[in-house]
């Protein structure tokens, strides 16, 4: 098991809202859900810098819509 | 920090048990290391195939070295067996939960197995007398305990090679859709009903997992009273080889029900 350590986190009352509605949508706690959050964000960031791009393909129109990540 | 759990494996020469562990958080370097050991086993092999005319394992190519790289991400995580320092299994996960496919599930979180592969000479088709069984099934296990920590209720998925796809569908179930739409692969999944249960059962009773699954009412059951006598067994058992007499009656009444709908 990884060792943790604790944070405080300060959210907006819409952050909040947001974090609760997915913990709740997702079934998962909210610390699942900043983690998931994290583990995306980290890959997402190297394969950018890597010159990869991020898209968005509908399922059936097979449509792309590039997602900008600053 | 990882750690190391006991687990057993089944000595093929011998047909006994033996003490291994199961590593639950791999380093990049213990990976490395193992592709060391690994790889000059797998190319000696492919060789003796080559010149015996006989065909390779699709997974031949598979070089773990490439893979240990995705660790340097948190997105993945790899879980290893190990018998006397020696590597005897990988597992890499992506620890970014998928969608589940499943029916009744769809859209719960699910945690997708990437590579799964036991060592060179543990393999029927790589080696001529394979050393230890029951590598795969101990790394499925742990996906499920992972896929439980995470939050994912023991819900797992995979792509599978046309050759693996037996030994899967011993444990989880073809899906009607793939995520991966041009895929040739066969997509599966496994829900926590049917995880380590299921497989529990199939040992006891000797009997296809795939089997039990319709009968334990995943699938559809056929009759309720056979689904009642698997759901009264399920709830009880938590381990099938120490059986209390309550479970063992419960054990009794199932393989009952399971003879009467024969």
């Amino acid at each position: 098991m990884t060792d943790r350590k604790t944070m405080t986190l300060n959210l907006t009352k819409a952050e909040m809202k947001a974090l609760d509605s997915l913990a709740q949508q997702k079934d998962l706690t909210k610390t699942a859900i900043l983690r998931q959050a994290l583990r995306l964000y980290q890959l997402v960031e190297v394969r950018l810098a890597e010159g990869g791009k991020l898209f968005f393909e509908h399922e059936h129109k097979k449509e792309k819509a590039e997602l900008m990540v600053l | 920090m990882s750690e190391r759990r006991p687990i057993r494996l089944l000595d093929r020469s011998t047909g006994e048990l033996v003490n291994a562990f199961l590593i639950d958080e791999v380093s990049k370097e213990q990976v490395f290391a193992a592709h060391g050991v690994w790889q000059p086993y797998r190319e000696k092999a492919l060789r003796r195939l080559r010149v015996q005319k006989i065909s390779w394992p699709e997974h031949w190519h598979w070089d773990w070295s490439q893979k240990a790289r995705k660790l340097d991400f948190l997105a993945y995580r790899c879980i290893g067996v190990e018998h006397h320092d020696e590597m005897q299994g990988l597992m890499m996960l992506s620890t970014i939960h998928r969608q589940s496919r499943w029916r009744g599930h769809e859209g719960k979180p699910t945690i997708y197995i990437e590579y799964i592969e036991s060592a060179p000479w543990n393999l029927a088709a790589l080696a001529e007398s394979p050393k230890f069984a029951g590598i795969g099934t101990r790394l499925l296990e742990a996906a499920v305990e992972f896929s439980v920590q995470e939050g994912c209720a023991g819900r797992l998925a995979l792509h599978s090679l046309p050759q693996s796809e037996t030994f899967y569908r011993r444990y989880m179930t073809e899906t009607a859709v793939d995520p991966v739409s041009d895929s040739f692969l066969t997509y599966f999944e496994m829900t926590a009903d049917q995880a380590p249960t299921i497989r529990r059962l199939a040992d006891v009773l000797r009997l296809p997992a795939s089997q039990l699954l319709v009968l334990s009412g995943n699938v559809s059951a056929p009759n309720e009273k056979v689904h009642k006598a698997a759901v009264q067994f399920a709830a009880r058992i938590h381990e099938a080889e120490k059986l209390n007499p309550e479970q063992a009656k419960a054990l009794r009444d199932f393989v009952q029900a399971l003879m009467e709908a024969a």
